[in-house]
């Protein structure tokens, strides 16, 4: 009887654990230097795979972006939306002709990129380390679909 | 007269039989996959590889190419049909460029087209060394399959752009 409600526990457990990491939240641990100092280099942290789910993409949101899958994906911070435009002058970023203050880039270079429109179902995202190149930099307007979630903290 | 002995045997002898055809006939996706890892294992290079394995894997990764293969890459722009040589040559170039490099694939998709083409869905991830600096990349890539001569090749890549600046 006992062992019978043992392994009643143990199918329950599992079976919440796989929902919870399946489509509630994913662990990432983080490779590479594009978002640092915010989020370093070996660092870990959870990303809510149904954020978009409730709510709509703001400016300053980070992001998981996935590639094929799951098991590798790029973390952002969405920097303008849809409609909107982007440019960069001197490493300055400029939305809608605007300078955008941004207290979470601590690294800067002097990246110039022309002003280009956000197109409909995208937003715009830029990792934090602006200290990096700009050709060596993954940026640029990605489809919402492609947005996996936003990272917890 | 058939004891439970007899039973015994013919059930381990019949899992026998079915793990043998498994391994000497696998299927067409194990069979495409294992191509996959032939070219990660073959594309990656350790600190002070020796000329004559930097050769050996040279020629065994021009074995996975088609005769003709079809090359579309956004930045920098590189698209058309290559010879499986000019693909040597660049993935040469690319190999040299590097002290160490490991080429890694995940959350690979195969869909098959026909019977003897698929087309390809991974994310390939670059972890290296190039000249004094450390690199790390990651693209999506799509390449395109075909069996030839009972051989999986590879026959077209494309860098999928997820990201348009």
């Amino acid at each position: 009887m006992l062992k019978k409600k043992s392994l009643f526990r143990i199918l329950i457990i599992s079976l919440g654990t796989w929902i919870v990491f399946s489509y509630i939240i994913l662990p990432l641990r983080l490779e590479g230097q594009s978002m640092e100092p915010n989020y370093p280099d070996g660092g870990f942290r959870f990303c809510w795979l149904q954020k978009y789910f409730f709510l709509e993409p703001e400016h300053g949101d980070v992001v998981a972006i996935r590639f094929a899958g799951k098991r590798v994906v790029l973390l952002k911070r969405i920097v303008a939306l849809a409609g909107e435009t982007v440019e960069f002058r001197n490493g300055i970023l400029f939305v809608n002709n605007q300078r955008v203050e941004e207290p979470y880039v601590r690294y800067r270079s002097n990246w110039n990129l022309p002003s280009r429109q956000v197109a409909r179902g995208r937003v715009y995202v830029v990792g934090d380390n602006r200290g990096i190149s700009m050709h060596r930099h993954h940026f640029g307007q990605v489809d919402m679909q492609r947005i996996l979630g936003g990272v917890l903290w | 007269m058939v004891t439970s002995k007899h039973l015994f045997f013919i059930s381990i002898l019949l899992c026998l039989v079915v793990v043998l055809g498994l391994y000497l006939f696998p299927s067409k996706e194990k069979r495409v996959k294992k191509q996959l890892n032939n070219l990660t294992e073959y594309a990656s290079k350790k600190r002070n590889e020796p000329t004559l394995k930097t050769l050996t894997k040279t020629t065994r990764i021009s074995g996975l190419f088609a005769e003709n293969c079809i090359l579309k890459i956004s930045n920098p722009k590189i698209e058309g049909n290559y010879s499986r040589k000019e693909i040597m040559d660049r993935v040469n170039r690319v190999r040299n460029s590097f002290s160490r490099l490991k080429v890694s694939f995940y959350d690979i998709t195969i869909h098959f087209t026909s019977d003897t083409s698929s087309v390809v869905l991974l994310t390939m991830r670059l972890l290296g060394k190039s000249k004094a600096e450390e690199f790390t990349d990651v693209q999506e890539v799509k390449l395109k399959m075909q069996e030839i001569r009972g051989k999986w090749l590879i026959s077209g890549i494309e860098l999928v752009d997820i990201l348009e600046r």
